[in-house]
């Protein structure tokens, strides 16, 4: 592909980051409000996306932090228990979220 | 290599914007025509028309669709038709058994999400060269 193309569309995604990483932290507080697997399902389908995405734009760490969180919640939805959503879990999911905004400059 | 791929159809079926945005750009660029669903309900009303299969050389399909898994796309059409059109998988489901059921619905390759489009495109010519 041509590199000017390229670069070109890599800046024009970098510039829907932030309403990505928005997304994502939206989906966050209503898994903390809602406890629900519904809840749990969205936000792991964003954060999915937005591995898959970013990685074939070049945001190779954001990507990664993306899909390990995914196998996670992978593995959480498999075995959904509401009890599983206890207060280490959020404090992880915010541990991530902190380091996604980090890799993502925000 | 533009000459020999002009008329060459590739149909992609996938939620994510951003990367048909990618894809669409890199195909036509190589001059590929091109048609893209984001839905599994909206590519299957579109493609098992009669005949609608007929002039598509590449099926590129996601498999975490919002309402569907792009293998029971794959597995759709060739209920309904009895074949269809090379089929590549794009997705970030990529553990061995998740490439393996991708082949063993009949896919020609499965690449894993996120992928370099350069790699992609060269694949893709390749397969349709044959």
């Amino acid at each position: 592909m041509d590199k000017k193309v390229f670069n070109a569309l890599v800046e024009d995604y970098r510039k829907t980051i932030p309403q990505k990483v928005q997304q994502i932290e939206s989906q966050i507080k209503d898994l903390k409000s809602q406890r629900t697997l519904e809840a749990l399902k969205a936000l792991r389908f964003s954060v999915h996306k937005f591995g898959g995405s970013a990685g074939t734009y070049s945001f190779t760490a954001i990507s990664t932090l993306c899909k390990a969180k995914e196998l996670e919640l992978n593995a959480l939805i498999e075995a959904f228990e509401e009890k599983a959503l206890r207060d280490v879990f959020f404090s992880n999911l915010n541990d991530f979220f902190i380091q996604l905004k980090a890799e993502c400059k925000l | 290599m533009q000459a020999m791929t002009s008329k060459k159809k590739i149909v992609i079926v996938d939620d994510d914007l951003d990367l048909l945005k990618m894809l669409s750009f890199a195909f036509k660029e190589e001059g590929f025509s091109l048609e893209t669903f984001s839905t599994g309900k909206e590519a299957l009303k579109a493609l098992t028309h009669k005949g609608a299969l007929e002039n598509i050389s590449l099926l590129i399909l996601d498999r975490m669709l919002p309402d569907m898994d792009g293998m029971d796309i794959a597995k759709a059409l060739k209920e309904k038709n009895g074949s269809a059109p090379p089929i590549l998988f794009l997705s970030v489901l990529s553990s061995e058994k998740d490439i393996l059921k991708g082949l063993k619905v009949g896919a020609v390759d499965y690449i894993a999400k996120p992928f370099n489009i350069d790699v992609l495109l060269q694949k893709a010519k390749h397969l349709l060269r044959k």
